[in-house]
């Protein structure tokens, strides 16, 4: 998005097409935003909405709006000041309607402002926290635009345009800059996806394994598809006119229960003491049997409601007992399988690997609904965790 | 049905039998061919296609057998396919084999059902050759077969003909593509052993990339339409649960049921979901994808065009051009298609097994038999202790003796089942059971189950062992037809 926020909110339409980069970069810096930043109590993420290029709404109805502005070449317009203007200018407008919100100028392109170096480069970075040096050089902007809407406001060839300029003006006077931040993507640049990518990955990355405490091989194995995920979702669909109503939007829950289908999906080594507690000896040549077979069972008769819901139920009367072992799971497997048996010989398979399927398939469930749990508590939902 | 006397003419050479009920004795001491040629011509006179022996050409034999069923008493005479029936010396009928003998049968045991009808000799019958590997699904002898579905649900009045039809033909389709798809492999090492040289290894490879992909989609799309349709009785159900506006309470507590308070009920929901959004994701990202390489496939092929036009003198050439290409075009489409019958194979096979263990009482009562006589026989430590094991297509654990003692016991109890169920008392047919591994003393074991379970029906045993008590004996060190001093 190069230009100022395209649905004009005076009516005047001043929007040019939106380039394929400027809207790949507005929606992953609005999953980098949501990853970074505000995961915790998040409603809902929309990109290019009638208010600005990402429009984050927090569960107490707070706002986090963004300003995404972005370059293929970042050496010609480090300094462009005319981007960083309408970037503003867009910001004051939102908060004139919006005053409870945090108003985010998030880029692509790095040094703008003397002395910044790399002050905001993948942190989203407060006003009051910024150096005095780079406050002076904020002000001293919002002075310049100011004169410069002034300028408009005397040449406006209509009146429509002029009360344009004077509204902008009256925002501007009115800014709070308490409730800016700042941001730079770093890397965002090129054709490979791996380094264009690299600091949107990085943030998933960290959530995962910062909030959502997932070991470093599952934080490696899911966090590319959670991106891909999000960005697919984000997509631009050009065959879709410019209009207000239409934005792209993810929900909380969109986004959250993917995450933890990513995290729960993730294909389980069997586990050697399943292997133990059968009643015959589970050798390789019986594990890639079993895999060969799988693929002809109905899983998702497994994962319903309906069937992983007795299952716990029993689990939960399990853990209640006083004299259960340190390896409770297992034990559950060990002492319950026998009820659950019936459920797995509809296929026709021998004694052994109905056995083995029944005591895998119910320790998957058992620790499944753990992760489940674990996850949605980690994300602020733990009604859902019990 | 109990067979009074059976008549074989050949080259007007006739032999002439005359049976009791009780055990019947086909002997032999050594172990010539005459047991079962008579044997199968016993089926062959009540109208069944067996396959001719070597040295004896059924269709040139006119077979008169003589039976009584539920009081009536029948005639059939067989030549070739022409098939003359007496009932009660007084009607006579006219059936054209094979196309009507599934009528013949139904008329004789007054019984309508066909999926039990066409599957009697499946446990009436064990075959010398075949007879002793056929568990519950599989041929008897020639082209009859029997099948353990078709069966129960046909007890069950469940015609599930069209189904195990629709399963036969998508098996034969996967079977043909799969020898397309080998066929173009093997064209390639034809062609590149003749020296010819021939480019379109890049469209083949492109080709194949897009086909596994275009497959993959397939895969991901059918397991969307799984989760749809996991979510929605999901949701029927919670919505159910919900509009029955359950309160429940404990100590004075009170709780609304509703699908926001069962514990575990939205996050499985909106798993199930999520996992279907994930699937989506990943469709829109192989189909585009396929896109990419549609377009480096097209450019690829220009380049093919000019080339080939430089190239097509040769005739070998030209030839394996237009077999190639007829191969290729298809050949992308093909593992598709094969993957595609797969899934078909699979919903229909799912379907199957659902329409058949639904409900059904004959599966515990068979299976209840099974076990009886697998203990009896002394194998039922062999057999899985649950009543869907007479489904069970793992045989690989069983073998030898172990498995004719079971093959034995599952004949038995289908039998017995089946004639309670149509009211009748079955012959019992049994060709060479020492042919096949079993011994002496375990002769001994099957007969006298035979005569502690079945002891009021007819039974033929044709064997080299000595059998004590019998009802009749004939000797067979000869052939099977050759005239009888009776």
């Amino acid at each position: 998005m190069g230009d100022t926020k395209r649905t004009d909110y005076f009516g005047i339409d001043n929007d040019s097409s939106a380039s394929s980069f400027g809207w790949n970069f507005q929606s992953n810096a609005a999953i980098f935003l949501a990853f970074k930043y505000c995961m915790d109590g998040l409603k809902d993420i929309k990109v290019e909405s009638s208010f600005q290029d990402i429009d984050i709404t927090m569960n107490n109805n707070h706002k986090i709006l963004a300003q995404a502005k972005s370059t293929t070449d970042y050496s010609k317009y480090r300094k462009d000041k005319q981007r960083v203007y309408d970037a503003f200018t867009s910001l004051a407008v939102s908060q004139a309607k919006y005053n409870d919100g945090t108003f985010i100028y998030i880029t692509n392109i790095p040094g703008f402002f003397d002395d910044e170096y790399d002050l905001f480069l993948n942190k989203v970075y407060k006003y009051e926290n910024l150096p005095e040096s780079i406050k002076i050089q904020i002000d001293n902007l919002f002075k310049e635009m100011m004169a410069s809407v002034n300028k408009s406001i005397v040449k406006a060839s209509s009146e429509k345009q002029k009360a344009k300029y004077m509204f902008e003006l009256e925002c501007l006077k009115k800014f709070e800059f308490s409730k800016m931040a700042f941001c730079v993507v770093g890397s965002f640049i090129g054709n490979d996806e791996s380094n264009r990518y690299s600091n949107v990955l990085k943030a998933i990355e960290e959530f995962l394994s910062n909030n959502l405490k997932l070991g470093d091989a599952m934080v490696s194995r899911i966090k590319k598809r959670i991106l891909e995920f999000m960005q697919n979702k984000f997509q631009h669909n050009s065959t879709i006119k410019d209009d207000e109503n239409i934005f792209v939007s993810m929900k909380r829950k969109e986004i959250m229960w993917p995450i933890v289908a990513f995290v729960v999906d993730v294909e389980q080594e069997i586990d050697e003491k399943i292997k133990r507690i059968c009643t015959f000896r589970v050798d390789q040549s019986f594990i890639n049997e079993f895999e060969d077979k799988k693929s002809k069972i109905d899983l998702i008769r497994y994962e319903k409601f309906e069937f992983t819901s007795k299952i716990l139920f029993d689990y939960g009367e399990y853990l209640k007992k006083q004299d259960i072992s340190s390896d409770y799971e297992v034990d559950f497997v060990k002492y319950y399988y026998k009820y659950y048996i019936k459920e797995f010989e509809i296929y026709g398979f021998d004694k052994d690997m109905t056995e083995f399927m029944t005591k895998w398939f119910m320790y998957l469930i058992v620790l499944k609904n753990k992760q489940v749990a674990t996850i949605v508590r980690a994300l602020g939902e733990s009604k859902y965790a019990n | 049905m109990l067979i009074k006397s059976l008549l074989l003419v050949e080259d007007g050479i006739e032999s002439y039998r005359e049976f009791p009920n009780g055990l019947i004795y086909l002997h032999s001491i050594r172990n010539s061919k005459g047991k079962t040629t008579f044997v199968r011509l016993l089926l062959y006179s009540l109208g069944y296609q067996i396959p001719s022996m070597r040295g004896i050409d059924f269709s040139e034999i006119r077979t008169v057998v003589v039976f009584v069923e539920k009081g009536k008493t029948f005639k059939a005479e067989r030549i070739g396919n022409s098939y003359h029936v007496t009932v009660n010396e007084n009607i006579t009928l006219d059936y054209s084999l094979p196309v009507e003998h599934i009528a013949f049968l139904q008329y004789v045991f007054q019984e309508d059902n066909i999926a039990v009808i066409s599957n009697l000799l499946g446990f009436l019958y064990i075959d010398q050759d075949k007879g002793w590997s056929l568990l519950n699904r599989g041929s008897v002898i020639g082209r009859i077969k029997f099948n353990v579905e078709e069966l129960i649900a046909g007890l069950n009045n469940i015609d599930i003909s069209e189904l195990l039809e629709k399963e036969k033909q998508l098996l034969e389709q996967k079977n043909k593509y799969e020898t397309i798809k080998n066929m173009q492999s093997y064209v390639d090492v034809v062609f590149s052993k003749n020296g010819e040289f021939f480019s379109p290894e890049i469209d083949k490879e492109l080709m194949n990339r897009i086909s596994y992909k275009k497959i993959e989609i397939q895969r991901l799309k059918e397991s969307i339409k799984e989760l749809n349709s996991a979510i929605d009785s999901q949701e029927r159900l919670l919505d159910y649960i919900d509009s029955m506006k359950l309160v429940v309470s404990e100590n004075g507590v009170e709780i609304k049921v509703s699908k926001n308070s069962i514990k575990g009920a939205i996050p499985s929901t909106e798993l199930l979901k999520a996992r279907r959004s994930i699937l989506s994701f990943e469709i829109d990202k192989i189909s585009k994808e396929i896109k990419e390489l549609e377009i480096s496939l097209e450019e690829q092929k220009r380049k093919d065009a000019s080339y080939d036009l430089l190239n097509s003198s040769s005739k070998h050439n030209m030839m394996y051009y237009e077999l190639n290409s007829f191969l290729e075009s298809n050949q992308a489409n093909v593992s598709e298609l094969i993957d595609d019958l797969k899934i078909e194979l699979n919903k229909v096979r799912t379907q199957i097994n659902n329409l058949i263990k639904n409900n059904n009482r004959y599966i515990n009562d068979i299976y209840n038999k099974v076990y009886e006589y697998s203990k009896f026989l002394g194998v039922d430590d062999k057999i899985i202790q649950k009543e869907n094991y007479i489904f069970t297509s793992d045989l690989r654990s069983l073998s030898g003796t172990i498995l004719s003692k079971i093959i034995f016991a599952f004949k038995l109890a289908f039998l017995r089942v089946i004639e309670d169920k149509i009211g009748t008392k079955f012959v019992f047919i049994v060709d060479s059971p020492g042919a096949k591994e079993m011994d002496k003393q375990n002769f001994e074991l099957i007969l006298k189950l035979m005569r502690k379970e079945i002891k009021d029906n007819q039974i033929f045993i044709a064997t080299l062992f000595e059998i004590q008590d019998f009802d009749k004996k004939y000797d067979f060190d000869g052939l099977a037809i050759e005239p009888q001093g009776e």
